[in-house]
């Protein structure tokens, strides 16, 4: 990454400089459109979630500390944002926790894409996951943050996290094992 | 189950953790010697890889135009100006200590009777009263440390109003150098208050604004015509870093207040 750090442009940005925001926005918002992407496989509904969470950041910016690590703390954001959309999507109360939703989704139905070739059948593997196991796998092989940072965008615990995750690239693994042949 | 097939179940995991990490080094010492478990981590690497190769498609140009629009929309029409952008961006301690010199400054370009001689002094407490504006947040009896720092330089300008100066009338005519004081804590105590109502820290503005004072004092050394009255040093200059300090605490009260 060339410029200057996340960290710098949301100060500068947080004390009103359009610009800074202008690039932290060029920045992220693939980043954060890929991750409610990944988890609701629709893009328009990721247009809209993505709209949704930097209006809220936007918001929120007075509350950014000077020098906490921005990626995290949008993601944590973003997190949420995708909690109040699964809570509608499965009709759960608003008091519906990461777990709940977690073990609500993995007992959802499920409608696979068709899988053609290498990329696609990944990428068709990663969709017939559960939910709550794909947003772990994408912030953890995507957005690089660590067990204990996923924890803390989703509110939950790590060990929670690491389950879900390794049962999600066990599933994988299963799935593709056709192709991880040599 | 084998200890190689505990290790190759383990082998996803293994995958996902990063380069350098003790348990994957582990497993990897294991697997040089084990062609069995190396090719159960080279089929997870693959898997890890041809996850990570799935990118999925970028939002359009219309999608993050409806998602910046509003927002720079407003940054822009609210106008701060990329001057204080760029001041907010510096570091707060830079920007505290930078903010007592013209509380320093203005009572030697007012003041008519200038003695040079006490300059050096005058600069040891200005670096004095930057390095706890600097600092504030940091200590929380800061504001104590800088009101010591005022006597003892009040002391050591003309001592302490003992017995022979009992009777020394106090001039109210006088109390102007408390106001540059008070004045000289005011950007201090608005740069502290800023980074207060992001990073709020006890003691922080108390601080902040006794080191304005005593920054204040620094220059009343070398601009104030009574700078040898002791009575004049203690009643004026050390009461006005007091007061400073108790500016700061009431502020912070209110902003503390205001929070909750």
């Amino acid at each position: 990454m060339s410029g200057p750090a996340d960290e710098e442009l949301m100060a500068a940005y947080v004390a009103g400089d359009a610009g800074a925001f202008e690039q932290l926005f060029t920045r992220l918002a693939p980043r954060v459109h890929g991750f409610f992407s990944r988890s609701f496989r629709d893009e328009a509904v990721a247009d809209d979630l993505m709209q949704v969470t930097f209006m809220k950041v936007h918001r929120a910016r007075a509350q950014y500390r000077n020098g906490l690590k921005v990626v995290p703390w949008l993601f944590a954001v973003a997190a949420r944002v995708r909690l109040d959309e699964l809570r509608r999507r499965l009709r759960l109360p608003e008091d519906a926790d990461e777990e709940a939703l977690a073990r609500a989704d993995e007992r959802a139905p499920r409608d696979p894409p068709p899988d053609t070739e290498l990329r696609d059948a990944v990428r068709a593997a990663l969709a017939r996951l559960p939910e709550s196991q794909r947003a772990v796998i994408h912030l953890h092989r995507y957005e690089g943050l660590t067990f204990p940072e996923i924890a803390q965008v989703l509110g939950t615990t790590a060990g929670a996290v690491k389950l879900r995750a390794f049962r999600g690239y066990e599933t994988l693994r299963k799935q593709l094992e056709g192709l991880l042949s040599p | 189950m084998s200890a190689c097939d505990e290790l190759r179940a383990k082998a996803l995991q293994i995958s996902s953790l990063p380069e350098g990490d003790p348990e994957r080094a582990q497993y990897l010492d294991h697997a040089r010697d084990c062609p069995g478990c190396t090719q159960a981590l080279r089929q997870s690497d693959k898997l890890m890889r041809l996850i990570e190769a799935s990118e999925l498609p970028a939002p359009s140009a219309a999608a993050l135009q409806r998602a910046s629009g509003p927002i720079l929309a407003e940054l822009r029409g609210a106008a701060p100006g990329r001057s204080r952008a760029r001041i907010a961006s510096l570091p707060a301690w830079l920007v505290q200590a930078a903010a007592l010199i013209p509380g320093f400054l203005i009572p030697i370009w007012i003041g008519r009777q200038l003695e040079l001689d006490g300059t050096a002094a005058a600069l040891l407490l200005l670096v004095a009263a930057s390095l706890l504006a600097a600092s504030a947040g940091a200590l929380r009896a800061g504001a104590l440390v800088a009101l010591a720092a005022a006597a003892g330089f009040a002391f050591a300008a003309g001592g302490v109003p003992g017995v022979p100066l009992a009777g020394a009338q106090i001039h109210w005519g006088q109390i102007d150098c408390s106001l540059f004081e008070l004045l000289a804590a005011v950007l201090p105590l608005a740069a502290a208050a800023v980074v207060y109502r992001r990073n709020p820290s006890p003691g922080m503005l108390a601080q902040a604004a006794a080191a304005g004072a005593l920054a204040g004092q620094a220059g009343l050394h070398i601009a104030c015509p009574d700078r040898h009255d002791v009575v004049h040093l203690w009643f004026f200059h050390v009461a006005g870093v007091a007061a400073a300090a108790l500016l700061g605490l009431l502020l912070e009260g209110q902003l503390k207040s205001a929070r909750s």
